[in-house]
Parts: structure tokens; C-alpha cells; sequence
């Protein structure tokens, strides 16, 4: 398993990632930063998913946004396809672009209003002068058909179409340049369990039939379970955990991971109000801080059952738990 | 199925439209259902399916050009199609309570936390402003907002969104009411706060004896919550049935693939499975059964539109109701 | 297993034009209002066949003559004639060309300019070039309106092309501020973040990606400022800055005849109904086409 991974190409990597924005507090005061993403690492190999987990304010829409060259990192290196992306120039960026595209969460906003589904499609081939009108069009009736809606479909308008049905849309015009990764921020989300699965089920067939590599936003775990190769586990902008998804899903290290867990919903589990308040307990007390003023050492330490006055000195590394499982925890050694 | 005392709010053959003439839509069809004092009922349903029209129907908040009709719809025995205007005032936010998805729009973003919960209690308790500001102040604590204090003099901007729901729920059970319907409440929550929502949820339930019917299209939510499940399908009630049997034995076809969809019901298989189609909309809604289309287990007798069978522990709208499967032993 | 069919959006949807005609129909104001501007286009375009006489022709022998049928020298002036002996009603007739021409030429500089001025201010956000921009125009939103025009007709002199590019330029902030408020809403939105990750510069995405999506804000001032720019230009017409006799521009024709206002009421009355129907219609379409261009309150 693990030369298999070694031996597949690494598409995308990332070392040290950094994303931190100034924010203004008052007129007169001095501006504050966010930091956003911190130290982030990743290795994401060709035809496989790595998915990013997380709940609000963890820093995956900034992550999305780094990948996809929307943003440029403060710190840290980018690689796809092992050319480095920081500090490239813009002809270069547009080159690059071809292997990285994105899927977004929203399917009723990622489709421009005013253009034909065609038209959508055949963006990103014009952008890069890929073949003539007759080609393009080809092009994109043939990714339409992959997708599952028709031909004349190419000749509608995005409102007409289902949220579902949208999120194909946005898929189809995400491998019309042939990506080798493509970041899927939350896909699935907004639609419905009905729904979901279709997609689900397309995202794989596609990624079996092309070989291309996710990078899979969620935050929801059932979702992850089913559809990622290796998960990262973020909060506030750090890594928390990052494992194989058997590893993580089977025997979890870190406390945020575990409380992720045991706060899924579940069907068929039967809980009382006792045991819902025993997994509100164990899940987790307070809120989110706020990422103007992150907490010192253990940014995950205000809500950790297991925190002790050491994580609040020490920002803790990512220790290696087994074969390509990390957890970032002082006290790994004594939880389970 | 039948309760001994009359049922809490009595709902029957309520329907609602949109539109006119050949795009008519008919968001709720022919809905009859009822909450036991108590009791905690999910309805479940993708969108589309009509369960938190039904709920705003219930409430009377549907407004022109929705047209609501029902044959009755009762509130502890008083019937509230004919109740005069001032009484339901009283009523909503009274007895009968509701709250929605988004609770960043459902707070007036131009007063604080303290000024909203005081107007509601001044609504429907009146007394001093001393006394209405300390009641705010025990609703705060009483949804486990941390801080209450200095939370009372919040704007709703400087909230999150667990703790701006938390000031909705707060709202909401000012005034005791003994029905209280909640669309949604976790839907735009991260997990974790999910889960501490559900807890309050249900521990305020039951302090109280507060019936709750909760409205969402997780089916993990309501089978960790939920007494008594309705699951419905493009308008209609397709299902009725106790958890945890609806998840062990669903007896209509869609209730079954819904749980199919899941993908927690799906790991270690390479694929997900899934219903073909889509949820019928204005244009293409079926003339017999409404997932005839779409059901892999269809029959000619399909053609005609079933009426939600009586199958003794379950009510299910099919004309050949799935085999009640007994659970698998654990252990 | 992929659904292969997935029926959705179904046979002969309603095109654009189809729906914002449907929705624009359902009001009887705004259809009243097109009704009579396609009435106006018409008179324009074929003043010459409709006009019964020329404008500048003067009939000295019945000057300041009132309406009426019965003839006169062997002339039936419908709408009688101006101190000078000219035919009032060929005179507006003609004059309607002149309305249009001049609501086309300033509309169509003032929008062109500021769309693109928007855009750019849109786009470069807390650039100085955005700076720059925006606070020009508060400061041409800071005078009054009619003031500017005067002042740049002073500069550039009196005359009705003049006047044109004087009332472009009265309107230009408003087309910025508008554009460049649309252009930030959309800027948000995902779809403009999915052309970026495609690889659209920035030309393309200005006037490919975004414009298309500020175009309902925009024709709806558009719309509504050309009766602006009408009045305006009988404002300056009327102080004498503006069209230049003979011209039959209308709001000239007004300032040239305010004295008879007692004595010969119809060459001051009609050119001012004239305005008041023209900007009338434009404003209640305009109303209808905003009315029908914001779908979002309707679904």
C-alpha cells in the first residue's frame, strides 16, 4: 500500500503553506492579522482524492483558493506538477491553470447567468485557444453526454436546470481542459441525499475514467468516507491530523478528529437524551475562537477534553502515529 | 397509532398552491398528520418535497399568492382556520413557537439580543423592563449561551451562527409554548455546534414537555431525536413510522432509497445508489403514483394514486408496501 | 450507474426576451409607455413625409395664428404657427428627430464612458486609478446638475451638439457609480472566480464574464435617463444655450415664446406637452422595464 503510494506521481504539493490577510481594527490602530492557513503540508498523488475536512473558519475555502491560484500564498511553496506556482508570471499562471480547475460549492452561483451551457463549456478552451468552433463545440457536447444531459441541453441557460443538474454542469466544465487535479470545494453540500449520490457516483466514474486527482473539501465525514484515499483533518488554519482514510476513520489520534466523529449524526444510532449529552460533552464545549486572536500554542486547546498547561506553550509539530499517519498533539502518547 | 388524549395540533388534508392554470404547483398535497403533546415528530424530505411549506402553512405565515386550504387544523382543539386575527397573534410565539434555517436573517440585524427577546416577552407577558430584561437573561442561560451577560447587549453581527440560533431557540421558548416547530435549525451549523443544538433541543423538550416537531432533510438528525418520523415525497406523506423501526424496516420505497443514498450506508461499495430522475416539479408530476417514474420496484397497478395505508405499526402511501425486515442481532 | 436521463428543464423553455416581455406586458403603464415611444420613433424617422410643411419656412402673412382647421392663405396650420409665421405642429414634428438624436447621442457617450470608467474603478479596487475615478465623480455629483451643463456649454459655446456632450457628461457619474456598484456584486459571486480559475484575464472577464451580468441595472438608467437628458436639453435650450434658432428643438421653441404665454398660449403649451408625453413614456417603460428586469423578487 504504501509503495504504491510512493511510486503513484505527486500532482500537487504543498510544504509550509501559508495564507495570513491584514485586517484593519480601527483608523488609527494597527492592523491585525488572520492567519488563515499555517504550516499547512499535503502530497496529493495522480488519480487519487485527498480529502480536506473541517468546520468553519479551518481554512478550506482558503485552501481551495491557494490551489487554484485565485491567491498567492504569504508562506510556504506550491507545486503542481512539480513547477513551483509562487511568485510565477501571469503567462506562466495561465499555462498552469490547465491542470488545476475547480468545482464550487454553490451550484446556483458558479455558472454565469447570462451564458448558454455551451458557451460555459467552451470557456476554457477559447481562453486557451483550443481548437476551432466546430472542435469546441464537439468538445462540448461530448463532456455533456459524459455528464448525463443531452446535447440540446447546450443551448439552454443555467436557471433552467436543477441544482443538481448545475453541479453537473459545473463537473463537465471543470475537465474540459483535461486538469490533472481538480479541488472540489463542498460539491455536494447543497444538494440533496438523492442527488448527492449522482454526483458522487459521477465524481468517481470520472475519476476512474480520466485519472484525475481531488482535492475533496467536505465537512461532511460520511461523504469523506466513502469517496477519499487520505484525509486531512483541519482547525484554524492548522493541520490536526492527516491519514489514510481507513487509518483515520478506524482509529482516529487526534481529540478534534475524534470529536468530529462523534459528533456525526448517525442513522440507526438511538440515543437518548443522556447519551446526546454525553456526545455534546465529549464533542465538544464552547465555540470556535476568533481567528483574529488564536489561542497560543495548541490553537485546538480551548476545546480539547485532554488539555493540559503545556499545550498552551507549545505549538505541536505533526508527529508521525504510523505508515503516513500524522497527528499534531503534545499528548498523543497518553490518549487514546 | 390512534393516542388516547386528542392530539396537540390536529393537522388534515392540508394542501397548498403556487401559480395558475398549467403551472400550478402544488407545494403541499393533501397533508394530514398530528403531534401528540410531547411528543417529538421529524418530518423528513428533500427540497421540493413540501415539509417546511407545510409548517408555515400550519403557522399561517404562507402568504398571497400561496393558497392554503385545509379541512382542519387544529391547536389543542381550537381551530385555527377560524380563529380571529388577534387570537392568532397571540398564539404564535405563544404557544405555538417556530424557528428557522438561517438564523442570521432571522435576527433583526439592527437591535441587540436583549431589546428582540424583551419585545417578545413584552408581547406576550408584559411586565417591568427590569423584570423582562432578568427573564431574557434566564433564556440565555437556560440555551447554554456561554456569557450570557455580555451577550445580551450583542448586535446579532457579532454572533455565530450557534449562538444566534441558541438566541432564536431563546425567542422562541420565551413564553412556554407547548408546540414548537424547528425548519431546519441545524442545517447552516458545523457538526460539532450541530450536535450541542440537538442536545439543547432535546433536553429543553423534555424539561418542559414541549412538543416538538422538527423539519429537516438529514436523517441522522432525526433518528437520534425524533419519537415518531413523516417522510415526504414531492408534497405528499409517502411514510409514517416510530424510530428506530423506519430505519431498520422502511416500508415505502422511497423512505428505503433515501437510506440507500446515504453514503454511510454505502461504504465498502464502490458505487452509491441512487434513484434515477428527479423530483417531479410543476410540469411532469406523475398522474398516479408520484414516484412511479423513478421506483425500481413499479407495477402497472402504480398507474393509480395510492392513499396512505394504515399497515398496523406504520402508515406508508404505496400500493405494495416493502416486508417488515426484523432487525439483525447485534452482538 | 449513471442516470441517463434526467429529464429537468423541459421541452420549449420560455427564451429571455420571451419572459422580460412577458413580465414587461403585465404592466399596462410601461406598455403605454412603449406604445407611444414606437409612436415618437416613428414621427421621427419619417418627419419628412409627415410634417405638413417645412420648419424654418416662414408665412409671414400668418404669424402667431391659432389652431383651427379653417385655412389660411390657402394654409391649414393644425396646431397653428410661432411669431414668425412657421407651422408649429411641422416644427415639433421635426423636433421629435432632434429629441431622439440628442437623447441617443447623450445617453450613448455618457453610458459608453461610464461603463467603462466603472469597470475599471470596479476591478481595480484600492487602486490609486479607482481613487481617482470615484472621487471625480463625487465631485460632478457634488454641483448641481444643471449648473455643470451651463458651464461646459460656456466653455465649448453655445449649440445643440454642444448641449449633447454637456448633458453626456452631466450624467457620466451616475453610469459610473452604477456600473462600478454592479461590477463588486458580481466580482463576489463564484461564477467570476470559476472564468479566473479557467484562465480569463482581465479584459475578458470585464467584458465578457461580468458586464453581461450588471446590463438590467444599467438599461433601466439608460432608459430613464434619456427623458433626463431630453429635459435637460430644453433646460439649456431654454437659456439659449442649447439648440440655436432655427432649429425646431422643443425646449428652444419654449424659451422663445415664453412672452406669449397669455397672448398666444399654443407655440409655448404644445412644445411643453410635447416634452412632458415624451419624457412621460420613457419613464413609465423605464419603471416597466426595471419592474420586469428583477427577477429575483419574482422566483
Amino acid at each position: 500500500m504504501a509503495e504504491a503510494a510512493a511510486a503513484t506521481a505527486v500532482v500537487l504539493e504543498a510544504v509550509g503553506l501559508a495564507r495570513h490577510y491584514p485586517v484593519s481594527t480601527g483608523w488609527l490602530k494597527p492592523k491585525a492579522m488572520v492567519r488563515a492557513l499555517d504550516g499547512v503540508s499535503f502530497r496529493l498523488g495522480a488519480g487519487r482524492t485527498l480529502a480536506v475536512v473541517g468546520e468553519s473558519g479551518c481554512g478550506k475555502s482558503t485552501l481551495a483558493r491557494l490551489t487554484t491560484m485565485l491567491e498567492a500564498p504569504t508562506a510556504g511553496s506550491l507545486r503542481i506538477e512539480d513547477r513551483d506556482v509562487v511568485g510565477v508570471d501571469a503567462d506562466e499562471r495561465k499555462r498552469l491553470r490547465r491542470n488545476v480547475q475547480m468545482v464550487f460549492q454553490n451550484p446556483f452561483a458558479s455558472l454565469n447567468p447570462r451564458k448558454k451551457i455551451g458557451q460555459v463549456l467552451a470557456e476554457p478552451l477559447v481562453i486557451h485557444g483550443d481548437g476551432n468552433r466546430t472542435e469546441r463545440d464537439e468538445k462540448s457536447r461530448a463532456m455533456l453526454a459524459r455528464v448525463g444531459l443531452r446535447p440540446e441541453h447546450a443551448e439552454r441557460y443555467p436557471h433552467m436546470f436543477s441544482g443538481g443538474q448545475r453541479q453537473r454542469i459545473a463537473i463537465a466544465r471543470a475537465l474540459m481542459l483535461g486538469p490533472k487535479i481538480v479541488v472540489a470545494d463542498e460539491p455536494v453540500s447543497a444538494l440533496d441525499v438523492q442527488v448527492q449520490a449522482q454526483v458522487l457516483n459521477l465524481l468517481m466514474d470520472l475519476q476512474e475514467e480520466t485519472g484525475v486527482a481531488y482535492l475533496f473539501i467536505s465537512h461532511n465525514l460520511a461523504v469523506v468516507e466513502l469517496i477519499a484515499d487520505e484525509v486531512l483533518v483541519m482547525y484554524l488554519g492548522r493541520v490536526m491530523e492527516r491519514a489514510p482514510k481507513r487509518a483515520l476513520f478506524e482509529a482516529p489520534r487526534h481529540p478534534y478528529t475524534q470529536a468530529l466523529l462523534a459528533s456525526t449524526p448517525k442513522v440507526g444510532a438511538v440515543r437518548g437524551k443522556a447519551a446526546l449529552a454525553g456526545v455534546a460533552r465529549t464533542a465538544l464545549a464552547g465555540e470556535l475562537p476568533s481567528p483574529l486572536s488564536p489561542p497560543s500554542g495548541c490553537v485546538f486547546r480551548t476545546r480539547c477534553p485532554h488539555a493540559t498547561d503545556r499545550c498552551a506553550e507549545v505549538v505541536p509539530p505533526l508527529e508521525t502515529v504510523s505508515v503516513e499517519h500524522q497527528a499534531a498533539c503534545i499528548r498523543l502518547a497518553e490518549i487514546d | 397509532m390512534s393516542a388516547a388524549l386528542p392530539a396537540l395540533l390536529q393537522v388534515e388534508r392540508l394542501s397548498v398552491e403556487f401559480g395558475s392554470g398549467a403551472a400550478t404547483l402544488r407545494a403541499v398535497d393533501d397533508v394530514s398528520f398530528h403531534v401528540n403533546a410531547g411528543e417529538v415528530v421529524g418530518i423528513v424530505g428533500e427540497s421540493g418535497s413540501g415539509k417546511s411549506v407545510s409548517a408555515l402553512a400550519v403557522m399561517g405565515l404562507v402568504d398571497e399568492p400561496g393558497r392554503v386550504r385545509a379541512g382542519r387544523l387544529a391547536f389543542a382543539g381550537r381551530d385555527l382556520q377560524t380563529m380571529p386575527a388577534r387570537e392568532h397573534r397571540a398564539l404564535l410565539g405563544g404557544e405555538m413557537a417556530m424557528i428557522f434555517q438561517d438564523p442570521t436573517s432571522s435576527l433583526n440585524p439592527s437591535f441587540t439580543v436583549a431589546f428582540q427577546l424583551m419585545e417578545t416577552i413584552e408581547l406576550h407577558e408584559g411586565g417591568t423592563k427590569r423584570a423582562r430584561r432578568a427573564r431574557a437573561l434566564e433564556l440565555l442561560k437556560a440555551v447554554e449561551i456561554p456569557d450570557p451577560q455580555r451577550r445580551l447587549d450583542a448586535y446579532p453581527h457579532q454572533l455565530s451562527g450557534g449562538m444566534s440560533q441558541r438566541v432564536m431557540l431563546a425567542m422562541a421558548i420565551a413564553c412556554n409554548p407547548r408546540l414548537l416547530i424547528a425548519d431546519e435549525p441545524t442545517t447552516a451549523l458545523d457538526v460539532t455546534i450541530q450536535a450541542q443544538m440537538l442536545a439543547l433541543l432535546k433536553k429543553l423538550q423534555e424539561e418542559r414537555g414541549m412538543a416538538l416537531v422538527l423539519i429537516t432533510h438529514d436523517l441522522g438528525v432525526v433518528s437520534e431525536i425524533a419519537d415518531r418520523v413523516l417522510v415526504m415525497y414531492a408534497g405528499q406523506i409517502v411514510e409514517t413510522q416510530r424510530v428506530p423501526a423506519l430505519f431498520e424496516s422502511p416500508r415505502h420505497p422511497y423512505t428505503e432509497a433515501l437510506l440507500a443514498a446515504l453514503p454511510e450506508r454505502n461504504t465498502g461499495r464502490r458505487r452509491l445508489s441512487s434513484l434515477p430522475g428527479l423530483v417531479p416539479g410543476a410540469f411532469d408530476r406523475p398522474g398516479g403514483c408520484l414516484l412511479a417514474p423513478r421506483c425500481p420496484y413499479v407495477q402497472p397497478r402504480c398507474a393509480e394514486r395510492p392513499a396512505l395505508f394504515d399497515l398496523g405499526t406504520a402508515c406508508a402511501r404505496c400500493f405494495f408496501p416493502l416486508a417488515v425486515t426484523t432487525p439483525a442481532p447485534h452482538g | 450507474m449513471r442516470a441517463a436521463d434526467l429529464g429537468g428543464a423541459d421541452a420549449s423553455p420560455p427564451t429571455p426576451i420571451g419572459e422580460l416581455w412577458r413580465d414587461f406586458s403585465r404592466n399596462r403603464g410601461a406598455v403605454a409607455g412603449l406604445v407611444v415611444i414606437a409612436l415618437l420613433v416613428f414621427t421621427a424617422l419619417f418627419a419628412d413625409l409627415i410634417a405638413p410643411y417645412s420648419p424654418s419656412e416662414q408665412y409671414r402673412d400668418a404669424t402667431l395664428h391659432a389652431p383651427s382647421l379653417a385655412p389660411v392663405g390657402g394654409h391649414v396650420f393644425l396646431l397653428g404657427t410661432d411669431p414668425v409665421g412657421r407651422d408649429v405642429l411641422s416644427r415639433l414634428i421635426h423636433g421629435t428627430r432632434l429629441s431622439f438624436v440628442i437623447g441617443i447621442v447623450s445617453v450613448g457617450l455618457s453610458l459608453g464612458g461610464g461603463v467603462l470608467l466603472g469597470l475599471v474603478a470596479g476591478f481595480f479596487r484600492g487602486r490609486i486609478v479607482e481613487l481617482a475615478i470615484m472621487r471625480t465623480m463625487d465631485v460632478m455629483l457634488a454641483l448641481p446638475s444643471l449648473l455643470l451643463a451651463v458651464a461646459v456649454v460656456a466653455i465649448l459655446g453655445p449649440g445643440l451638439a454642444n448641449a449633447m456632450y454637456a448633458i453626456a457628461i452631466v450624467m457620466l457619474p451616475h453610469f459610473v457609480r452604477l456600473t462600478r456598484g454592479a461590477v463588486m456584486t458580481e466580482l463576489a459571486k463564484d461564477y467570476v472566480a470559476a472564468s479566473r480559475v479557467a484562465g480569463a484575464g482581465t479584459a475578458r472577464l470585464m467584458f465578457d464574464t461580468v458586464l453581461p451580468n450588471c446590463a438590467a441595472p444599467l438599461i433601466v438608467q439608460a432608459t430613464l435617463g434619456f427623458s433626463s437628458a431630453i429635459l435637460d436639453a430644453a433646460a439649456l435650450g431654454f437659456l439659449g444655450l442649447g439648440a440655436q434658432p432655427p432649429t425646431p428643438e422643443w425646449g428652444s421653441m419654449l424659451a422663445s415664446a415664453l412672452e406669449f404665454i397669455q397672448s398666444a398660449w399654443w407655440v409655448v403649451t404644445l412644445p411643453g406637452l410635447a416634452i412632458l408625453v415624451t419624457v412621460l413614456a420613457f419613464n413609465l417603460a423605464g419603471d416597466g422595464l426595471r419592474d420586469a428586469l428583477d427577477p429575483k423578487l419574482k422566483r
